[in-house]
């Protein structure tokens, strides 16, 4: 294996050890409860609700999915939109250092005429209220 | 930098409608759209004055990324009247949109960015950043009615098949890129004539082959045309209107340039495949539009037809075609942005867009009717108006060709087959105006004096190009010499 | 072909395969994120490490969440609808896939040897790129600035409610915490469809 990918055997491992962990637990709890619960094994019914998970007052109703609002969405599409944006910026600065001496007005104005339009943008979904979670 | 004068003014434009629209009150709205259209008036005279320069030879820019040639500023026009066009309709249009109008003038403005850098892409990085520019815009546009279900099908059906036609497009481009590790026209050009055996290279010709699908399904040429009556029913009439000029120019502007000036040598072995291509959707269009009662649907199945016309340019393979098809693409504009003008003002207060809506017209609007009538039957290619000589060029161009190939005499004649369907259909629409016979509504229909002035400068151009083409035509004479190969090499191949 | 790529592969097609199979929405996500994830290691083993990591930053990350979202906002009730594994539309499918992969295959059978020089790869850096993008590839950098914005407009057009309701003729109007249920979900009732 002589490609790039061996330097990233570390994240393997903590992959590795991240799903070992999630797994750990939920086997853990599992065989938790039923060494808490051998002895009642017997009536199932009548002692269902020491099985349910613990919630204060409210017993869990309904799927686990209920529905978000539309807020939601788009906040997720303005961090998409952003996020793309940070990956063009980047390259960019990694370059910026040596380019400053050589080629200076275009790589500044480049990126300030790219991050113009998006803030024109962004001055807009700001004035549109797309941030504002109150009304 | 100045060879981009027009689209960055168009950018600082766009721009300046939506930060406009923030301090804009809101019944004043309507006056940012004819601003907008104004000041693309500017910007197109002063394409008059600003680029004569372009008449001694294509100038180069961005490392060859972008080129201003005779084509270039064809198209760049094209586009320009495109949209002052469209954004006249949308004025009228805005009482049906909730949603901001605003928005709708600024992303138009956006979209026609992506077309004018279209039409002076020179790469095909440009190709798609540009085509992805238009796409996305129109993504919007189309479901801009969002409490319309009809325009979010087609917002989200645009999306769905733009997207898969947009990988095609990628995926072709990496494979020419990975057989000639070139992405620009001229280099790709060279590669070609520095080594023949290039373009019998499998891999080459399917990364050519997949650009094809990608621009084919922007122009809704045959295999990918499936997506065109459900959206263009389900739009916005003024989205609509931009999607069947301005997209599909965008389109042909491209397939010209990829076909013509990157990989000429594989162009001249494909004539087959564009013959085919042609005819298939020239029959698709013209006998799917016959059942059609939706005014939008059949004006999507016409616009499929038209699609198939202008391929019959591509396929003839010869100057004459080439020139042919920035004459039809000229009278088509204007047809097709009157019908859509119409159709527009008619259905304001309605939500049908049905073929009934238009009974009694010519007692409501004589105005309108007579664009209406006009439009159709240019469309339908009746002398002496714009789509007969557009028509009549490209047939001859390709009857010209019928000499090296008899197929192309099949072409012909499939072509005259579809034309005489055609008929049938675009004079439906007529009777529909004049001819009904339940007609109850008889409130005349108020223009406003820019919608008025914008359907009498289609009515003019329209019959200007009927009647008067030499002017014309010599303009696309010159505007398609952008697309001659200077490279003899490949010419070789054809004789 | 060595065995990290084809571990890479196996898992990454079988996440796509089950993406589109499987039942329950969110298990669909959770295994388009496995297939976003399986790509950008294949973009690492290509060495190609800006692309690896700007497809883990935008796909795994945002794009994501994008859709886990996209799920929760619509009735999952919508989306249970009983599907024929055989239908019209699978035969046609599954025949255009095998035509595109027969005639890549071909294709890739039938290619000479690319010139020597295109063969070896060049270590393309992140500052590489940086320099390409800031020389030659400027002008399709700033119009996908354009393209951003007009998606952000796009997104604040659709995605957003109405400023004021009474001018909506189909939209319900909503109030209360944006937890409750979201009675404006006629598109997403779409999305949800196709």
């Amino acid at each position: 294996m002589d490609s790039q990918l061996t330097q990233y055997i570390p994240i393997l491992i903590l992959l590795l050890v991240a799903i070992g962990a999630a797994a750990g637990m939920l086997i853990a709890s599992v065989a938790l409860g039923r060494w808490a619960n051998r002895g009642r094994l017997q009536n199932r019914a009548k002692n269902q609700n020491i099985n349910t998970p613990y919630e204060c007052g409210m017993i869990a109703v309904g799927e686990g999915n209920t529905r978000l609002s539309v807020k939601f969405y788009l906040v997720a599409m303005l961090f998409i939109l952003f996020d793309i944006e940070v990956v063009f910026m980047y390259p960019w600065a990694v370059v910026y250092r040596d380019m400053l001496k050589t080629n200076g007005p275009v790589i500044l104005g480049s990126m300030v005429s790219f991050l113009g339009i998006l803030f024109i943008g962004y001055i807009y979904a700001l004035k549109k209220k797309a941030f504002d979670w109150k009304s | 930098m100045n060879l981009m004068i027009l689209e960055l003014a168009v950018v600082v434009l766009g721009l300046g409608i939506l930060l406009g629209d923030l301090w804009t009150a809101a019944h004043q709205k309507h006056l940012l759209g004819y601003a907008a259209a104004a000041l693309l008036g500017v910007i197109l005279l002063a394409s008059f004055f600003g680029l004569e320069q372009v008449g001694s030879g294509p100038a180069y820019a961005f490392n060859n990324m972008l080129v201003l040639d005779g084509l270039a500023v064809f198209f760049k026009r094209f586009f320009l009247i495109a949209a002052i066009l469209v954004l006249l309709m949308s004025v009228e249009f805005s009482n049906r949109i909730q949603s901001g109008i605003s928005e709708f003038y600024c992303l138009i403005l956006f979209a026609l960015t992506g077309m004018m850098f279209a039409a002076s892409a020179n790469d095909f990085i440009m190709v798609f950043v540009a085509l992805e520019l238009i796409s996305v815009t129109f993504y919007v546009l189309n479901s801009f009615q969002r409490n319309r279900l009809a325009s979010l099908e087609a917002g989200i059906k645009y999306l769905i098949l733009s997207a898969l036609s947009a990988a095609f497009l990628v995926f072709g481009i990496a494979l020419v890129f990975g057989t000639t590790t070139f992405t620009n026209f001229a280099d790709i050009q060279r590669a070609l004539v520095a080594n023949p055996a290039l373009a019998g290279n499998g891999l080459f010709l399917l990364g050519v082959l997949m650009i094809i699908v990608g621009l084919g399904f922007k122009i809704a040429a045959f295999p990918f045309q499936i997506w065109a009556p459900d959206v263009y029913q389900g739009s916005p009439t003024p989205s609509t209107a931009f999607l069947a000029v301005g997209s599909k120019a965008a389109g042909i502007v491209l397939l010209l340039r990829v076909l013509f000036v990157a990989v000429p040598a594989v162009t001249q072995h494909w004539s087959k495949l564009l013959i085919i291509i042609s005819a298939i959707t020239i029959l698709y269009g013209n006998l799917c539009a016959i059942p059609q009662r939706n005014l939008k649907r059949l004006l999507g199945y016409s616009s499929i037809s038209n699609a198939g016309y202008l391929l019959l340019g591509f396929a003839a393979l010869s100057q004459a075609g080439k020139a042919a098809i920035l004459y039809y693409l000229a009278g088509y504009l204007f047809t097709v942005v009157a019908a859509f003008t119409v159709i527009c003002l008619v259905t304001r207060d309605r939500d049908s867009d049905d073929i009934t809506v238009l009974a009694g017209l010519h007692r409501r609007s004589p105005l309108l009717a007579m664009a209406l009538t006009m439009a159709m039957v240019s469309l339908a290619g009746i002398p002496p108006l714009a789509g007969f000589f557009g028509k009549f060029l490209l047939l001859k161009a390709v009857v010209e060709q019928g000499a090296t190939n008899s197929a192309y005499y099949w072409l012909v004649g499939i072509t005259v087959f579809g034309v005489v369907i055609s008929l049938y259909y675009y004079f439906g629409v007529i009777r529909a105006i004049y001819w009904s016979k339940d007609v109850t509504d008889f409130s005349p229909i108020t223009v406003s004096w820019p919608a008025k002035l914008s359907l009498v400068v289609c009515m003019a151009a329209i019959l200007y190009l009927g009647l008067l083409p030499g002017k014309p035509l010599k303009l696309s004479e010159d505007s398609a010499l952008a697309l001659t190969t200077p490279v003899s090499g490949s010419k070789q191949l054809f004789h | 072909m060595d065995l990290a790529f084809i571990i890479i592969a196996v898992l990454t097609l079988a996440s796509a395969v089950a993406a589109m199979s499987l039942r329950n929405l969110v298990h669909c996500a959770l295994c388009m994120v496995m297939t976003f994830a399986g790509i950008a290691l294949t973009f690492l083993q290509l060495n190609a490490e800006f692309v690896g990591l700007a497809q883990l930053l935008v796909y795994v990350g945002a794009v994501a969440i994008l859709i886990v979202f996209a799920i929760l906002l619509t009735r999952s009730e919508d989306a249970k609808k009983e599907v024929r594994f055989v239908s019209s539309s699978t035969v046609v499918g599954f025949g255009v896939v095998a035509l595109v992969a027969v005639s890549l295959l071909a294709a890739i059978q039938h290619t000479q040897i690319l010139p020597p020089q295109s063969v070896v790869a060049p270590h393309v850096s992140v500052k590489r790129i940086g320099e390409q993008l800031m020389t030659n590839y400027v002008l399709p950098l700033e119009v996908i600035g354009l393209l951003l914005t007009a998606a952000m407009i796009g997104a604040v057009v659709i995605a957003m409610r109405e400023p004021d309701p009474a001018d909506s003729v189909d939209v319900q109007q909503r109030n209360g915490s944006p937890l409750k249920l979201d009675p404006d979900s006629k598109k997403t009732a779409v999305v949800a469809n196709e």
